[in-house]
């Protein structure tokens, strides 16, 4: 089975100066969604007002 | 023998005899130098004197260092360092589309202020910005809108982070010159709330400039380390500097 490709995130560390640039984490990739709904459902609910 | 009303030095009395006068003046005098002297005791350029808790005797503060200020010490003035003020930058960068985290906030500063330059989103969604990962309907907010000819306000609590938009109305996907400019109040306080407040301006997809003033809170209690940058949906564009402020 092909891997799924999930969005990819940037962790700027502030006391480093190191930045990364990765794919999302399962639990991210979760909560990225989650996120996604919500506002799917706020802008629904914002617009029918 | 009479003296004088405020030093007390010692005068001749009216009755004393001329050959003594020449002792007298000695006498006055020697006490008017001493007096004097104990009310002047600088002795170098720059040399500032102070009332001490001796009568008639003032104490000598000596000049300070290049960039000292005057202040008080124990009662007393005092030359000491001038507070320092002013921002320093954290971090900076480009945005990245899904999603900017600024980790290991330094806690060393009064407010964070951050600032997004030419940002835009390429779909119908807001600008997101997260605390702590706190994903919590932790994020009460108030907006004063100037768009168009419609000025108005509107109030809630939001859910995953503060949001940025105006009523939801598109971005202009293309336009530049849009910025938000945010701070973070007492942020590093871990045992209070963090208040913010945020101004931000871009053009919407109709080409209305959408100009907003928004307070809010975090109302989850302890420092902030962490903020998170996104779009609710689609695609974030722009740079970001974080500033520590005192």
């Amino acid at each position: 089975m092909a891997k799924t490709t999930k969005p990819n995130i940037k962790i700027h560390d502030t006391s480093t100066n190191e930045v990364i640039e990765r794919e999302m984490t399962d639990a991210e990739f979760e909560q990225y969604q989650i996120d996604q709904q919500n506002d799917l459902a706020r802008w629904a609910q914002i617009n029918a007002e | 023998m009479a003296t004088t009303t405020n030093y007390g030095w010692a005068t001749p009395d009216n009755t004393d005899l001329v050959k003594d006068g020449a002792l007298a003046i000695r006498t006055l005098g020697s006490s008017v130098d001493t007096s004097v002297k104990a009310l002047n005791p600088e002795t170098t350029l720059g040399d500032i004197a102070y009332r001490s808790a001796t009568a008639n005797t003032n104490t000598r503060l000596p000049i300070g260092t290049t960039g000292q200020v005057l202040t008080v010490s124990g009662g007393v003035p005092a030359w000491g360092s001038a507070a320092s003020g002013g921002m320093t930058v954290l971090a900076s960068g480009t945005l990245t589309t899904t999603g900017t985290t600024l980790s290991s906030i330094s806690q060393s500063y009064k407010n964070l202020y951050l600032v997004l330059e030419d940002y835009y989103i390429n779909s119908a969604g807001s600008l997101r910005i997260r605390l702590n990962s706190d994903t919590g309907t932790v994020y009460p907010f108030s907006v004063i809108r100037s768009s168009g000819t419609s000025p108005f306000n509107t109030a809630g609590n939001n859910a995953g982070g503060f949001t940025f938009d105006d009523v939801l109305i598109q971005m202009k996907t293309s336009a530049s010159g849009n910025h938000l400019s945010m701070t973070l109040f007492d942020y590093a306080d871990t045992a209070s709330k963090t208040s913010m407040f945020a101004n931000f301006v871009y053009t919407r997809n109709d080409n209305v400039i959408a100009s907003i003033g928004q307070n809010g809170a975090y109302t989850t209690t302890g420092a902030v380390n962490t903020i998170n940058i996104a779009a609710s949906a689609g695609s974030l564009f722009g740079t970001y500097v974080l500033y520590g402020v005192n």
